[in-house]
């Protein structure tokens, strides 16, 4: 199982959705990280701890996006995605964000 | 007999109905208009009476002692609400223009009240000059005495906004402050630096060295990096009550809602936002409270939330809250768009985080301020979140969001 830890191996300022306004974005991250090993059926391990904080636009577009992006049930996307944090409401929260990101699409 | 005479003679009679007599005013109105081609005068005196006559002379008609008594409450009323305007003390605005191209600024750096509408006017006298006439010019601070953090952000990002937008090689000059204070503020902030002038003054002073500005382009980061550098400050002065994660999070989304809301339609000016920076920010800490203020120049809540916010859910809150403006309308009915929970992913989420500050450090004010509209919430811990609705003498032209923290520990 690939491991990715934020503030190591991306940011230790995650902030904004789209891409196009940073490069520290939900958006950005998602595609740099966790679509391509996803697509292939392979399980992540995201570790959150290490940075400033989490804004609730980063963490709806990195992971909610996923359903989108890729198509697919949140059900598949939550069986290969681990996420580890000792903020436990932020694990609830982006699962909470996957499941909602299923029933909008 | 004249018809003349038949009012005079019996017009006097009682009244057939109510035993009333007609009076002499009744007679003179009367005699006013003696048209003896009217076949119907005599009708009405004969017939039955006075009533009939009040009824074509309305304005005779005589008062009941309701209505009397009521005529009376109002005049008396309306001479006390014409005394208390005459009281109102009648402030004169400060003249500006003191030399060709001199401007001198508002001695109170404040968004409120009257030094709002100081601070409005130096802020377009500015723009004038520089942007519509091409006039380079020196901003008198001479007696500016004190920055509010709310005023000081707008003068900071409009002045930033000028400059940038301007032609000339040197637009902006700075007078000094006459006070140290003043001077160490302006110092702090970046203003120095903006205008290119020099200043061999080195803040010192508690009350300023956590005041910081900064501004950008975009949501990266790495812009807003500068939150962790005064928030270690602030946490070597006070305990670790600042939770970083929190500031961060209503920081970040705030940012996020004005690159990607705030400049998609023009502004009352005209102005559309720049390519090079989109938002400011701007830390300090005053009376045992940590403050953090986010400010963009666009178009506002109210222009927004027509496309972000479905059209059922303003309608409905339309109807239970009555802001004192528009913009405080907009501004609480995007607040509660947020609380409530949206059926939208990517809707709602700035307004959530903004308030999760306040709870999650169970205490503080969150002040929105957008064009004339501001919303105030206060959250105390055990109590009920309040909010107040106001507006400005000022319009600011953008939005800025604004949290204070208590903070606790060795700094008490």
């Amino acid at each position: 199982m690939r491991a990715i830890n934020v503030a190591r191996d991306f940011t230790r300022f995650p902030a904004g959705r789209y891409a196009r306004n940073g490069d520290t974005s939900g958006e950005a991250f998602r595609s740099r990280f966790l679509e391509e090993p996803l697509r292939h059926g392979e399980a992540i391990t995201v570790e959150l701890d290490g940075t400033i904080g989490y804004g609730s636009s980063f963490l709806e577009e990195a992971f909610g996006g996923l359903v989108r992006s890729l198509n697919s049930q949140p059900d598949d996307v939550l069986k290969l995605l681990h996420i580890e944090s000792s903020d436990q409401s932020l694990v609830d929260e982006i699962t909470q964000y996957i499941k909602d990101a299923g029933a909008a699409s | 007999m004249t018809l003349d005479a038949t009012f005079q003679m019996e017009a006097p009679q009682p009244c057939g109905r109510c035993g009333e007599r007609a009076g002499r005013r009744a007679v003179a109105i009367c005699n006013r208009e003696p048209t003896v081609d009217a076949p119907v005068a005599p009708k009405f005196v004969r017939s039955s009476g006075l009533h009939e006559v009040r009824g074509m002379l309305s304005l005779l008609k005589k008062l009941t002692r309701k209505r009397r008594l009521r005529q009376i409450r109002t005049a008396r009323s309306r001479k006390r609400r014409k005394q208390k305007c005459r009281k109102r003390p009648v402030r004169k605005l400060r003249t500006y223009h003191a030399a060709p191209n001199e401007i001198e600024a508002p001695r109170r750096v404040d968004i409120l009240d009257f030094h709002g509408r100081e601070l409005g006017r130096f802020i377009r006298a500015v723009a004038d000059a520089v942007l519509v006439r091409h006039e380079a010019v020196s901003l008198n601070f001479r007696e500016t005495e004190a920055f509010i953090a709310g005023g000081t952000i707008l003068l900071f990002a409009e002045l930033d906004r000028i400059k940038s937008q301007s032609e000339l090689e040197k637009p902006l000059t700075l007078i000094d402050p006459r006070r140290r204070r003043a001077k160490e503020v302006l110092k702090q902030i970046g203003l120095y630096e903006l205008t290119g002038d020099s200043c061999d003054v080195v803040p010192l002073r508690d009350d300023v060295i956590y005041w910081k500005a900064t501004k950008g382009a975009n949501q990266s980061g790495h812009q807003m990096a500068m939150i962790e550098v005064v928030a270690e400050r602030v946490r070597a002065t006070y305990a670790d009550t600042l939770l970083l994660h929190q500031v961060w999070r209503g920081v970040s989304e705030a940012v996020t809602n004005s690159v990607e809301h705030a400049y998609k339609k023009p502004r009352g000016d005209g102005f559309n936002g720049l390519a090079e920076t989109k938002w400011w920010m701007f830390t300090q800490v005053r009376d045992n409270m940590f403050g953090v203020a986010v400010c963009d120049l666009g178009c506002g809540y109210r222009a927004t939330i027509e496309e972000t916010i479905p059209e059922q859910f303003i309608s409905q809150l339309a109807a239970t809250f009555a802001g004192s403006s528009k913009d405080a309308r907009a501004i609480h009915t995007a607040m509660e768009y947020g609380r409530t929970g949206t059926h939208y992913p990517n809707r709602g989420k700035g307004s959530r985080d903004a308030m999760s500050v306040l709870e999650s450090h169970k205490a503080g004010n969150l002040v929105i301020i957008s064009n004339s509209g501001t919303m105030a919430y206060e959250f105390r811990e055990g109590r009920p979140p309040r909010h107040t609705s106001g507006s400005l003498e000022l319009d600011v032209r953008g939005t800025i969001v604004l949290w204070w923290l208590p903070l606790r520990g060795v700094g008490e």
